[in-house]
């Protein structure tokens, strides 16, 4: 048969990888390491971590409670990330586990119109006022099936438990 | 060769008389794989049902890494008759996990030319296999940590590198 081997390939060159075998390695790569590390790697890396919502749609920045939790890690930086991939989902989010506070998840409830679930972990306070939080949250959500607040302290008024249980 | 030159050879594989087919590599390496194996490759699948002669011509691998992929494929196909030692489908289980973990022990590059070939030859459990170990490779690692492991020139502008400074200011520890 005809000599059309390919050429050598410098065998050390990723992006010679096509986008959806990339896709599919960053779809195994916590989104918190995404965020800080992968997404950062190469223009084309940067691209396919920003600009493909699919990757975004159950956002789980959980795996990352170590750092979260000491005290080195400042709030601006996990409620950085935690927008980062709100938007990055592009209104695709279907559900969010990880840290949060009030501020967070009214972010997060109004740029996620189908959101399903939320599991927030860590919620060390949630400073809302309780209308914000019917209004701010529980309103915007039509869809939202499953609301889990984990080691963490959440004060619900009977207002707020009234919201809930309407919903 | 002129016997491996015919699609639906036969051959005694296993005790019994199995149907095999023959791949040919980019370096023109034949190989004589038996049909159940090759049809893990739905590629190698659509090919055998279109027929043809002369063995089925795969332009995009090579023979190093289509030996590995076969490997993985003969593994993998259903056995016609277990091996007495893994006669129960947990034991057979825990050996294929263990021969997983044995297949991927190979350097990077070879890592990478399987994840192209099991891409192109669509393979789904190597491709799984694959993507997972390289997204072990990669998790907890910085942005540097990753372009050093892999070889890859960082590639951005010195405008798209400021506003990505800007941007994950106070994500970065």
């Amino acid at each position: 048969s005809p000599a059309t081997s390919s050429p050598p390939e410098s065998p050390r060159d990723y992006s010679a990888l096509r986008r959806d075998a990339l896709l599919d390695i960053f779809r195994r790569v916590p989104h918190a390491d995404i965020l800080r590390g992968a997404g950062l790697v190469r223009a084309s890396w940067r691209r396919l971590a920003v600009a493909e919502p699919a990757l975004w749609r159950h956002i789980d920045l959980s795996a990352d409670e170590d750092k979260i939790v000491s005290p080195k890690y400042a709030p601006a930086q996990w409620q950085a990330m935690a927008r980062a991939a709100v938007d990055r989902s592009a209104g695709q989010c279907q559900s969010f586990r990880g840290r949060a506070d009030g501020d967070f998840l009214a972010y997060l409830a109004d740029r996620s119109p189908a959101l399903r679930s939320i599991h927030a972990c860590h919620v060390s306070w949630i400073y809302m006022p309780r209308r914000g939080f019917i209004e701010g949250v529980i309103e915007k959500l039509p869809l939202l099936e499953r609301l889990v607040m984990s080691r963490g302290y959440f004060h619900a008024s009977a207002e707020v438990m009234r919201a809930l249980l309407d919903h | 060769m002129a016997a491996a030159d015919s699609c639906d050879g036969i051959s005694t594989s296993g005790g019994g008389w199995e149907k095999t087919v023959t791949l040919v590599s980019s370096d023109d390496a034949r190989f004589e794989v038996r049909e159940a194996a090759a049809s893990l490759s739905q590629t190698v699948r659509r090919m055998i049902r279109a027929g043809g002669d002369g063995g089925i011509p795969l332009p995009k691998v090579d023979a190093r890494t289509l030996s590995t992929v076969l490997e993985y494929c003969n593994k993998h196909a259903a056995v016609p008759a277990p091996a007495p030692e893994s006669s129960s489908a947990e034991a057979a289980a825990v050996d294929l996990e263990w021969f997983d973990k044995e297949l991927m022990h190979v350097d990077l590059a070879t890592l990478c030319s399987l994840i192209r070939a099991a891409d192109y030859l669509e393979v789904a459990g190597l491709l799984d296999l694959t993507c997972k170990t390289v997204a072990d490779m990669i998790k907890s690692k910085t942005a540097e940590e990753i372009r050093q492991m892999f070889g890859i020139q960082n590639d951005f502008t010195p405008e798209e590198e400021e506003q990505l400074s800007r941007e994950n200011a106070g994500v970065f520890e």
